[in-house]
């Protein structure tokens, strides 16, 4: 890397580091509003971490220009790690009601804001 | 008898990449098979959990203070690149001074993760409390020695360690860009994490 093609990366680094600040600030505005629906929240939200993760992990871990070894690397990793969430994510969907598959909990009112009784029905016992 | 540690400035044929680049990409790989394992455990627990949202609610989390742990983590990134650029531009003093900035952020983070560990356990919120607590403790628990083993590192390499600039300085600009890969990637960590727990 020449001097002058340095200078020109740094440039890069504080600009991406003013964008990441600045996405921090929409991260926390859009979290304010009410989309409605719990799927525009979590695309908003997860979205806007995506194009953060984005920016880091291509400039500052300057994975924008790197060997194909790496690349590999990363793909397998992130081929297990979607068959791995997967397999838990199927198999607690396919549970018949939202507890099953959990040890039942149960809560007393204790002032701290929620009471966790509900929580608890018949069809854990025997679980 | 000196024996030298092959490619550790000179590019391997094969892979293309000095050894410690590839050591620490492999190791990131790991990192986010754990990480993952995490973020799955949180789907599962907070979908399957009817009382989820009121304990968030009861939680009281500090946005504020969160987001400004999220700024420290960035501004940490960038100095750690501008630490690896001064020693690319043969500037050890420029090293110094970013590297410093990087360790200064990675502390106030720790003493703000102090505060806000401080507060729930002040009010009685352990992780025993309910399944978000646990969630939240364990993720930003281990991201916190996450950040720990990354201050030790780092204040190795700005104190005792930069001696190797003096014998061996490529090899000490690769350690350098080796640890910020570690770091940023604990800065990448971080900005899922954030929105995941303490806005979602």
């Amino acid at each position: 890397m020449s001097d002058h093609n340095i200078e020109s990366h740094i440039k890069v680094y504080w600009n991406v580091f003013f964008t990441l600040l600045a996405f921090t600030a929409l991260t926390v505005a859009v979290s304010y509003y009410d989309f409605g629906s719990i799927f525009w929240t979590l695309f908003v939200g997860l979205g806007i971490a995506s194009i953060k993760g984005y920016l880091v992990s291509a400039y500052f871990m300057h994975l924008n220009s790197e060997r194909k070894a790496i690349y590999y690397l990363l793909l397998l990793a992130t081929l297990c790690l979607i068959v791995l969430m997967v397999i838990p994510m199927a198999w607690s969907a396919s549970a018949s009601s939202p507890n099953e598959g959990y040890a039942p909990y149960v809560q007393e009112d204790d002032d701290r804001g929620y009471v966790d009784k509900d929580y608890y029905h018949p069809s854990n016992e025997g679980h | 008898m000196d024996i030298d540690i092959p490619y550790n400035v000179k590019e391997r044929e094969d892979t293309g990449l000095y050894n410690a680049k590839l050591g620490i990409w492999l190791f990131l790989a790991s990192e986010i098979m754990l990480f993952g394992a995490l973020f799955s455990t949180y789907i599962i627990l907070r979908t399957g959990d009817t009382t989820w949202m009121t304990a968030v609610k009861g939680a009281h989390l500090n946005i504020p203070l969160a987001t400004i742990n999220t700024a420290l983590l960035i501004l940490s990134s960038v100095t750690f690149v501008m630490s690896w650029v001064s020693l690319k531009l043969k500037n050890l003093s420029g090293f110094k001074k970013y590297m410093g900035i990087t360790l200064l952020c990675s502390v106030l983070f720790l003493v703000i993760k102090f505060f806000e560990y401080k507060a729930k356990f002040d009010v009685g919120h352990y992780p025993s409390t309910h399944n978000f607590y646990a969630v939240y403790f364990t993720m930003t628990g281990l991201h916190g020695i996450h950040i720990v083993g990354g201050i030790i590192v780092n204040a190795y390499l700005w104190l005792p360690g930069a001696k190797m600039w003096n014998t061996d300085p490529d090899r000490f600009t690769n350690r350098i860009e080796v640890a910020g890969l570690y770091w940023h990637f604990v800065d990448l960590v971080w900005i899922f994490l954030f929105p995941s727990i303490y806005l979602l």
